[in-house]
């Protein structure tokens, strides 16, 4: 182990239990091998969460870390990344999340914090520079995200940070997200009722003093400036700056590719209520919000006098979808409205949208009658004001809230097992918003991400070929530009895999995901050279590609630990049974046999084994993942 | 007499419309329009070029009163002010 560049090398750690905090040091051995947060985390994991840790029990950790390039002059270099076992999944969960806390933790002096054990009473912790405290958090205890943020602000001081957890997190609702600066929100998979189970509302960081040196600064700093320029010139990020997220919204309208109604339609009358586009012709936009480092600034700060007045940042596509098209409600006002009670509770919006959209169809089939009356209202598709009471009792637990906050997978069963078939849910966690039966590339990538059908894994957005840039990466992956478009099958598989691996790659550099997989303004060769600059490590993009395909591995032999095989590759029971239909009248369905084709596709350019999906130990041998062989071993033969 | 309230929110399309300013104001008749019909009123009161190139169409998307209409055929009823916003396909992710 020698002096690293670019990290600390310092890994927090905080025992509730024992109420202990140590630091543990790492070397250019783990960040060559992992690039950064994502993976080191991925390795820790194997390393403490023993594969029968219930979520909420002691032996779950928590993991929070900064990028490699966080804190450098890199753009779009603020994220931070979680990982934890999830209680929506049962399994290894990761994510990412914006806003400046991670660049806090750095300029604190930690890479990463591990957070271990089970509070007795309600605490937070509290870090800045060698200071580390648990404290206590009563007082917060039942506090809504914002109104905690600003407390805690006032206290430690407003150069602080927070990552904290809401109302649902503490009531352990299996969506309960992680929030960091109030509006960045680690969503999916319930890393917030993981904190919530260990009684922890959050972590402050506080001004820092500390900085990371880099290897080679005058060549980071050219790469970083010529990633400036590219970001400026890029066309994708240049509508995401000005629209933001939910510019996507149009696109995927056309292509039928929008889903509606529980996703069963694909395009939408009222979608321009959705877009990005419409909440600046509207007059709901006052201002872009930008992560820390990021010159793009995304998200949107928005306003309405209506619903008692909010002003808030959102909503992204997903939540403008999640709660807007999904549950047909073209109500902008109440959307908004929505997507900030879903901020200050913590909860995911997209399986907050998912389970309402179950709901309004389980209750329009017949189901769950009783709950017009607790709601005082009827619960049909777009009654705004009984989706804003329903997230509510979520939030809470009260009522029929009490059954929806299980999520999708848990609710269909306990109802009646028949309304499991229009519950967009696989493997616990609920369908992200693209109708993956027209959009093939990210079906496959839904069905292997080992979060659940989601899209902050694989983000194959290159295949609608919105740019000129997506379809020249896709002749890139596939031989031909003819690839790209939606409804088409050829090199589904190999655009996967790319996605996969430099997913995993920017995520662990601290990278946003949008400079080279939705927008194209560097990529995995230019990240090598930032990454031996900033590093002083040597690297190649074949190397640091590698790293990603490491870190994707270890995360499929963890999940194989955990229980995870090849029929657990799949998706919703609607995405895989019933057809959609386009606009213009054209009907795709997905099939098992399709699945198969693609599965076998992919586990052969990943060198896992084709009838199991677990990975062969040659494989994980030549990636020096070795001590995970005897568990592949094990799997491989049963 | 209701006004046409033109809103072009991408700069390309300012550029390939020749068209002086991103907004405009132009009065139209109360009565009913097909879509094409009121986006070449509302593009006369600003722009050189009232139509929409070919090659750009499929990219191009045209929201009257806030909603996105794909044929410009269709036929829309004008009682009050009009709101037309002509923006292109985002790729925002």
């Amino acid at each position: 182990m020698r002096v690293v560049y670019s990290v600390h090398g310092k890994i927090l750690h905080v025992d509730l239990s024992s109420n202990k905090v140590w630091i543990e040091k790492y070397g250019d051995d783990l960040l060559s091998r992992y690039a950064g947060s994502r993976g080191i985390e991925a390795k820790l994991y194997w390393d403490l969460v023993p594969p029968d840790a219930h979520p909420f029990s002691e032996k779950n950790v928590f993991f929070v870390g900064s990028g490699t390039f966080t804190a450098t002059p890199m753009p779009s270099s603020g994220r931070t990344t979680v990982a934890f076992k999830s209680p929506a999944t049962g399994m290894y969960f990761k994510a990412s999340v914006g806003g400046s806390f991670g660049l806090k933790l750095k300029h604190n002096g930690y890479d990463l914090i591990v957070v271990r054990g089970k509070a007795e009473k309600p605490v937070y912790i509290y870090v800045e520079n060698d200071y580390v405290d648990i404290l206590p958090a009563e007082r917060y205890w039942g506090l809504d995200v914002r109104t905690t943020h600003i407390e805690l602000l006032r206290k430690h001081g407003y150069e602080s940070e927070t990552l904290l957890i809401g109302p649902a997190g503490e009531k352990l609702v299996k969506f309960a997200s992680v929030n960091c600066s109030v509006y960045n929100v680690a969503a999916r998979g319930g890393g917030g009722a993981v904190l919530g189970s260990k009684l922890v509302k959050g972590i402050v960081v506080g001004k820092g003093e500390r900085s990371i040196a880099l290897y080679n600064p005058k060549r980071f700093l050219e790469l970083a400036m010529k990633a400036v320029y590219n970001i400026m010139n890029d066309e994708a990020l240049i509508a995401t700056a000005k629209f933001g997220t939910a510019s996507a919204t149009m696109g995927l309208d056309k292509t039928s590719t929008l889903p509606v109604y529980n996703f069963r339609k694909s395009y939408w009358e009222h979608a321009y209520r959705n877009a990005g586009e419409y909440y600046v012709e509207a007059g709901y936009l006052v201002g872009r919000v930008g992560c820390a480092q990021c010159i793009v600034s995304c998200h949107r700060h928005t306003k309405t006098a209506k619903y008692g007045g909010v002003d808030t940042v959102g909503p992204e596509y997903e939540t403008s979808n999640a709660l807007g098209g999904n549950l047909g409600n073209p109500d902008t006002d109440a959307l908004i409205k929505m997507n900030d009670l879903a901020n200050i509770y913590g909860m995911d919006t997209i399986s907050l949208g998912g389970v309402l959209g179950w709901f309004l169809e389980t209750y329009e089939k017949g189901y769950l009658k009783n709950v017009a009356e607790e709601l005082g209202t009827e619960p049909t598709w777009g009654n705004v004001e009984a989706l804003l009471r329903l997230i509510e009792k979520i939030a809470r637990r009260e009522g029929v809230g009490d059954l929806l906050a299980e999520g999708t997978a848990v609710a269909c069963e306990k109802v009646d097992p028949e309304t499991c078939k229009w519950a967009l849910q696989a493997r616990g966690l609920e369908h992200s918003r693209v109708e993956t039966r027209i959009a093939r590339a990210y079906a496959l990538a839904f069905a292997l991400n080992p979060r659940g059908p989601d899209h902050l894994h694989t983000e194959t957005f290159a295949e609608f070929g919105f740019s000129e840039a997506a379809k020249k990466l896709i002749k890139r992956l596939t031989g031909s530009e003819e690839n790209a478009g939606v409804g088409k099958d050829t090199g589904r598989p190999e655009i996967v895999v790319w996605h996969e691996d430099i997913y995993a790659v920017t995520d662990s550099l601290g990278l946003c995901a949008f400079i080279d997989t939705a927008g194209y303004a560097v990529d995995e060769f230019m990240l090598a050279e930032l990454f031996e600059a900033a590093t002083g490590i040597e690297m190649s993009a074949e190397k640091l590609m590698r790293c990603g395909e490491r870190i994707v591995t270890l995360e499929r032999i963890i999940q194989v630990r955990e229980g995870r095989t090849r029929k657990d590759d799949t998706l919703p029971w609607r995405i895989l049974n019933e057809p959609i239909t386009t606009r213009e009248g054209v009907t795709y369905k997905l099939s098992k046999e399709w699945f198969d084709v693609m599965l076998n596709k992919y586990f052969t350019l990943r060198k896992w084994d084709t009838k199991t999906g677990v990975p062969l130990p040659e494989k994980l041998r030549e990636l020096g993942l070795d001590f995970t062989v005897q568990e592949a071993l094990k799997h491989l033969s049963a | 007499m209701p006004q046409a309230l033109l809103t072009i929110l991408s700069e390309r399309l300012v550029r390939l419309l020749k068209c002086r300013e991103s907004k405009s104001e132009v009065p139209v008749e109360s009565g009913e329009y097909m879509v094409e019909d009121l986006l070449l009123i509302a593009l006369g009161s600003v722009c050189e070029s009232r139509s929409i190139p070919e090659n750009s169409d499929k990219e191009t998307f045209i929201a009257v009163n806030g909603r996105v209409y794909y044929d410009k055929k269709e036929r829309v009823k004008v009682d009050g002010d009009v709101r037309i916003t002509l923006f292109e396909v985002g790729a925002g992710g």
